[in-house]
């Protein structure tokens, strides 16, 4: 094997700084890590040009596709019935891609997963294994389970190998070190590979192409995600820029695949719709450079003599109960919600505190790993609605986003929702709010419910409004405002989060009739006058 | 403009579109010269004097323009067969020559199948991917490229299995290697070929292969 020296070098990573990534059952403080990533300059640096990438794209793909909306529809139409049939798809993929010479694994839980991904590395002898990219593997936190078995993880996206050089976790679904700048990276690889301290991003990607190439021709095992699993052919898609995938899957002679339940698709004539979609609202191409279309194991000296697909559950199917909640397993990780999300491009996606960010993730995290886990995730959004424009495959966001935050107040969780995993009461008690904020929240939103039901009620209480707005304005002064929370106490639990919006001086029905009196004595005088 | 011209000026376009570069050749003698002309332009490029170490596939095609560069004695280059090279020496390889089974002109894209020949990592770890491409293999979208990969379609379950596909790893590759994980930044060239190259042979000879 060449250039043994640089391959060891990969590996030597200084674990002295490596911060605890195990598996924490604790919720997840959204709101905490929220305001710190606001406090971040360096990570608002990084953010800064997401959101004019997120819009040259949307125009890109409106320019480019004129069936985009028909594109979107045929999409989710596809996914809609992969997922309703998911059994007999699933079944039909297994049937055919044991036919065409792979081996097929069943994980219920993570645990079971990591389970089978190191009795292969033992069997296969495979003390290096290289990665590709994927979401699944962060999910199950593989590389943490490898590297406690002895077991050497290198991924080789360029993103998440810099994620992984910086004992990090990726931030994005398709950019993973997109919250680090070029300064950053370039520090961290000269600490590591000594690489000059100023490099430009040609040059660290350079460094990154040699680096790497030393442990591929080394690792006797490959590790990769899945895009598409074909149920007709048994073929597995995977969708790439960089060709690391295409290495990860073809040098090793063992190629691992991750995959979900849900990325089967009935047909590999539906693969048409998804290759003009993903590319387009991932990373704004066209066509990304490379697409691997993969049928059991190839030709000797062609491929990995051993193919093994890992067929991984961890919380999924308890999705396909409820149509509205199926929806959120037609995801494709495109990352596009992402990107245009207003409350994602200020804070990022350590934020979020789990492997999927931003609003699917806020959809997505919850479902998997129990409402009490995630509970402030579902209130992590404004609602505007941007993920649910730019969604190839048309999920409604913001609807699951309610469902959710409906189940977290009301304090139960439907049984297909994760209840194994928590009890209702652990829902109610581990989101921010306390009780009695709770229940004074709930009596004023009845209380205004109330007063929209009756005009003399509406007008009294907005009558009512503008007096103490007035009042208010006299004791507090201008930026009464911002004050009034201080002075009652109950207020600033809600201020503290959110302005307070002053009424207009006059309400809309006042202004009318004053104009209309106007109008009217206006004729009149015409009248006299004539 | 017929409709095959239109396509393949389509075709072309969009590979210089997707990063590539693509030339016509009227003839196989010509397509010899113009990897020829390709290779000796990439040493030139190169910081390191050494000789560079070409690997070619062993699809009929390849081979009849193999048999004119041998004849050649300026490249002072090495050819090395596919079935030659161990996993060491594909690595040290800098130029990978291999056919291509379908492109599509729509989006420029080169599709690979392992099924006829052996191109798999030849097209990928070499920095400079020459791709011959046969005027009749060129088609609009890449929906009929699958239609042909695949038909027809099976429906549920069938036992026992429908019969494998014979094209057990197809690559689709548009453009050379790229990525933006640095700041957005694009960047060419990552883990797979930094320079690709399409020949069109523009060849009315009968079927080759």
């Amino acid at each position: 094997m060449r250039d043994h020296a640089s391959a060891s070098r990969v590996t030597m990573v200084d674990d002295s700084t490596a911060p605890d990534t195990s598996v924490s059952d604790a919720p997840i403080p959204f709101a905490q890590d929220a305001r710190a990533a606001l406090h971040d300059t360096q990570l608002r640096t990084a953010l800064s040009g997401l959101a004019s990438v997120a819009r040259e794209r949307r125009q890109l793909v409106l320019a480019s596709t004129e069936e985009w909306e028909s594109l979107r529809d045929r999409a989710r139409a596809i996914k809609d019935d992969a997922l309703l049939h998911l059994d007999r798809y699933l079944e039909q993929f297994v049937m055919q891609a044991e036919a065409a010479g792979a081996t097929i694994h069943r994980a219920q839980t993570a645990a079971d997963a990591r389970d089978i991904v190191i009795a292969l590395a033992r069997q296969y002898d495979a003390p290096l294994v290289v990665k590709s990219k994927s979401m699944l593997s962060e999910e199950l936190e593989l590389n943490h389970a490898l590297e406690a078995e002895g077991i050497t993880p290198i991924e080789t996206d360029l993103g998440e190998w810099i994620v992984q050089l910086a004992h990090e976790t990726p931030s994005h679904i398709v950019l993973p070190a997109i919250h680090k700048t070029r300064a950053d990276i370039a520090r961290l690889f000269a600490r590591t590979l000594g690489t000059p301290d100023d490099a430009d991003a040609a040059t660290l990607t350079r460094a990154a192409r040699r680096e790497l190439r030393s442990a591929f021709a080394t690792a006797r095992m490959g590790i990769s995600g899945v895009n598409f699993a074909v149920a007709e052919t048994g073929s597995l898609l995977i969708l790439e820029n960089e060709g690391n995938a295409r290495l990860t899957t073809s040098v090793p002679p063992v190629h691992v695949a991750l995959m979900g339940i849900e990325k089967v698709i009935p047909r590999l004539a539906d693969l048409d719709v998804f290759l003009k979609l993903l590319p387009r609202a991932g990373t704004g191409q066209r066509l990304t450079s490379y697409q691997s279309i993969l049928t059991g194991t190839a030709a000797p000296g062609e491929g990995p003599e051993a193919l093994h697909i890992v067929i991984v559950d961890n919380g999924r199917s308890r999705m396909l109960h409820h149509p509205l909640t199926r929806q959120s397993l037609a995801c494709i990780r495109c990352g596009a919600c992402l990107n245009v999300c207003p409350v994602y491009q200020q804070v990022g996606g350590h934020a979020y505190g789990s492997v999927y960010p931003g609003p699917i993730g806020a959809v997505i995290t919850p479902q998997l790993t129990g409402l009490g886990h995630a509970a402030q995730l579902p209130f992590a959004s404004s609602l505007c609605g941007a993920c649910r424009d730019v969604c190839p495959v048309k999920i409604d966001i913001p609807a699951l986003l309610l469902h959710l935050r409906a189940q977290i107040a009301d304090g139960t969780e439907a049984d297909h929702a994760g209840a194994d995993h928590v009890k209702a009461d652990h829902v109610k008690a581990d989101h921010n709010d306390d009780v009695p904020r709770q229940t004074a929240k709930r009596f004023t939103f009845r209380l205004w419910r109330w007063a929209m039901q009756f005009p003399w009620a509406y007008r009294v209480a907005t009558g009512a409004g503008r007096l103490g707005q007035r009042v208010a304005r006299l004791i507090l002064g201008p930026h009464w405002a911002r004050r009034v929370g201080r002075v009652v106490p109950p207020l600033a639990q809600w201020t503290a989060e959110r302005d307070l919006r002053p009424l207009a001086p006059r309400s809309f029905r006042a202004m009318w009739a004053q104009s209309e009196r106007a109008t009217s004595e206006h004729t009149t005088s015409d009248e006299r006058q004539r | 403009m017929s409709d095959e011209a239109r396509r393949l000026a389509t075709f072309i376009e969009a590979v210089n579109a997707a990063g590539g570069t693509c030339v016509r050749v009227p003839s196989l003698a010509a397509a010899a010269e113009a990897v020829q002309a390709r290779v000796r332009a990439f040493a030139d490029e190169q910081d390191t004097p050494d000789a560079l170490r070409i690997g070619y596939s062993d699809a009929p095609i390849v081979h009849d323009i193999i048999g004119d560069l041998h004849a050649d004695a300026a490249t002072s280059s090495s050819l090395h067969a596919v079935a030659s090279l161990t996993s060491d020496a594909l690595f040290a390889l800098d130029v990978g020559i291999t056919g291509v089974q379908w492109s599509v002109a729509e989006t420029g894209t080169l599709v690979l199948s392992t099924a006829s020949e052996r191109n798999r990592l030849l097209s990928l770890i070499p920095a400079l991917h020459i791709a011959i491409v046969h005027r009749r293999d060129v088609r609009d979208t890449l929906a009929q490229v699958l239609q042909e990969l695949h038909h027809p379609p099976t429906e549920f379950p069938r036992h026992p299995p429908a019969p494998p596909m014979r094209h057990r790893a197809v690559t689709l590759i548009t453009g050379p290697s790229r990525t933006s994980d640095i700041e957005l930044t694009p960047v060419v060239g990552v883990h797979g070929p930094t320079q690709l190259h399409v020949l069109l042979l523009d060849d009315s000879s009968p079927v080759l292969s």
